[in-house]
């Protein structure tokens, strides 16, 4: 890792108030959380929901309406050199100069960074031909492009949009290595993904932003702790279904001898009631960040 | 240092190449179809009389333009094809600058980067200055080379201020495609504008010469700053044009510059 001249542990990025409008349309309103320095923060949302406006915002290529965001103390519009010096960045949309090779590519950003080593070891591990040129890449090449690019010269954060699209399951694994390894050397990652699953796998907290508007943040314990336990129960004798009209309790199926029920933060009555029906099986397991994902946005 | 600039040299390199030595090979053609021109001096004249009065003064065209060979020379080449191949280029450079990057999506890899804004659309548009002094210098000063080639007689001063004016020229139309290119995310939008301009100005200079009524409208042509006529012909240099293309580069870089620091660029 380069040397830190940020000193004491604190938010590696806060957005504060962060509002952004496009004409009529806010795309990010009024969102306020932070990222601690050295985690792996998902930042989840769905398709429009402002997770790039936000981040683009923070590499300022666009301008907040009102609120800041901060990288180690520094504005990200006033500071913008010094925090892009500490900040290596993948886009959702990775568009290339079609005519270089990933070669060229390193190279220029090698250069418009100050950076003097060749990521030799990053593309063995990814797998990625740096020979060839950028208009005859698939996209997952393309992707492993930008992750390159991203982590040459390894930069203190990691401001990642979508990593992983495009990228088989193998590579996905390899990614995911690469992240950890970052991570235990102190980097910080700051990612936005539609992939639930892979944002449980290697996420420490998360924020979940709909319409604009922050919907959650939380570390991915809490996420999974307050939210969805699903039950599957089997009854040796016909049960009344009015025995699970318990609040925030819903039942998704039903028949006297079977019901599957999805039960909203801590199960308590549930289980009480459970307690004195006749079981023949039950089944209980947490509902997947999938499901918590649907159930804040419904 | 300066990689932006370097990259975007480099990247022209072949184009610039081949554009220069197209535009050096036509002067190369002009020049050594001179002799043959000159042995044919009054068939030529008598030619160029033929044409109507107002055609000619519209098109700046002088009786005795086959005389000389800078006379023959900004009829032929630098009052029109010349002019033409810089605006193109001034055009397409100025486009490509910032337009052509947000079009392409590949300006998000160099925002990306410690690098401020300013730095960013100055390494640019000195790409393009460079670009554009490479071509003027190289095809207007070859002339006096290949005239001595041809033993031909000429005045050095007049391809060397035609070279001062050319560049003038060039950069305005650089200055202009950039102020449109930092506007408007769309390389394709710009050089339609730029085009319509450029057509526009022609035509003003164009009729300007044709009724009396018309004449203040020169004034808005970039056309009527570049005399090649007055310059190689009579070598009389307009000092207000110095002025005029001057703060046409100043304020169009400024104001292109400061669009460029303000404006949201979502890639």
């Amino acid at each position: 890792m380069p040397q830190c001249y940020y000193s004491d542990k604190m938010s590696a990025i806060t957005f504060t108030n962060l509002t952004k409008s496009f004409g009529k349309l806010v795309a990010v309103n009024d969102v306020t959380f932070s990222v601690k320095e050295g985690q792996i923060f998902g930042f989840l949302g769905p398709n429009g929901a402002g997770k790039t406006t936000a981040i683009r915002c923070m590499m300022d290529f666009i301008r907040a309406n009102s609120g800041k965001v901060t990288v180690f103390g520094k504005d990200s519009q006033i500071d913008t050199v010094e925090i892009k010096s500490i900040i290596g960045y993948l886009p959702a949309d990775h568009h290339y100069y079609e005519n270089w090779n990933g070669r060229d590519h390193i190279k220029f950003v090698s250069k418009l960074r100050g950076i003097n080593e060749y990521p030799d070891e990053l593309i063995k591990k990814l797998d990625f031909n740096p020979k060839v040129k950028v208009r005859t890449l698939s996209s997952g090449n393309k992707q492993k492009l930008g992750i390159i690019l991203a982590m040459l010269g390894k930069p203190k954060i990691l401001v990642l949009d979508e990593p992983t699209q495009g990228l088989d399951p193998l590579l996905q694994n390899s990614f995911y290595e690469l992240i950890h390894e970052y991570k235990q050397s102190g980097g910080t990652v700051f990612m936005s993904s539609h992939n639930l699953p892979e944002v449980e796998r290697i996420c420490d907290s998360v924020a979940i932003i709909r319409q604009g508007k922050l919907a959650a943040e939380e570390t991915l314990e809490s996420l999974r702790e307050k939210s969805l336990h699903k039950f599957s129960l089997l009854f040796s004798e016909p049960v009344e279904r009015s025995l699970f009209n318990i609040k925030d309790v819903k039942i998704v199926t039903f028949s006297p001898s079977s019901v599957v029920l999805e039960a909203k933060g801590e199960p308590t009555e549930l289980l009480a009631v459970i307690a004195k029906l006749p079981i023949k099986d039950i089944e209980v397991s947490h509902a997947s960040l999938e499901e918590i994902f649907m159930e804040v946005y419904r | 240092m300066f990689t932006i600039f370097r990259t975007t040299v480099r990247e022209r390199r072949t184009s610039i190449l081949a554009f220069t030595l197209g535009g050096m090979g036509l002067i190369l053609l002009y020049v050594g179809l001179y002799p043959t021109i000159q042995s044919q001096i009054s068939v030529m004249n008598s030619l160029l009389a033929a044409y109507p009065q107002g055609v000619l003064k519209a098109f700046n065209f002088s009786m005795d333009a086959f005389n000389t060979l800078e006379g023959y020379l900004s009829t032929e080449n630098f009052g029109l094809i010349w002019p033409i191949m810089l605006m193109f280029l001034g055009v397409s450079l100025g486009a490509g600058a910032i337009a052509g990057e947000i079009d392409k999506g590949s300006m998000g890899l160099i925002l990306a980067q410690p690098i401020s804004r300013t730095k960013i659309f100055w390494e640019k548009y000195l790409a393009g200055v460079y670009v554009i002094g490479v071509f003027t210098i190289l095809t207007v000063m070859s002339t006096p080379v290949f005239a001595k080639m041809f033993n031909l007689s000429f005045h050095f001063g007049r391809f060397a201020m035609l070279s001062v004016y050319g560049l003038l020229l060039g950069l305005s139309i650089l200055s202009l495609s950039t102020l449109l290119s930092v506007m408007f995310s769309d390389k394709g939008r710009v050089n339609g504008i730029m085009a319509g301009v450029l057509v526009v100005m022609y035509v003003l200079k164009i009729v300007s010469g044709l009724k009396d009524s018309l004449i203040n409208l020169k004034y808005g042509s970039f056309f009527y700053y570049f005399n090649s006529t007055d310059i190689l012909q009579k070598g009389i240099y307009d000092h207000w044009s110095y002025l005029v293309f001057g703060l046409v580069i100043v304020i169009t870089t400024g104001l292109a510059l400061f669009i460029f620091q303000k404006r949201d660029i979502s890639i």
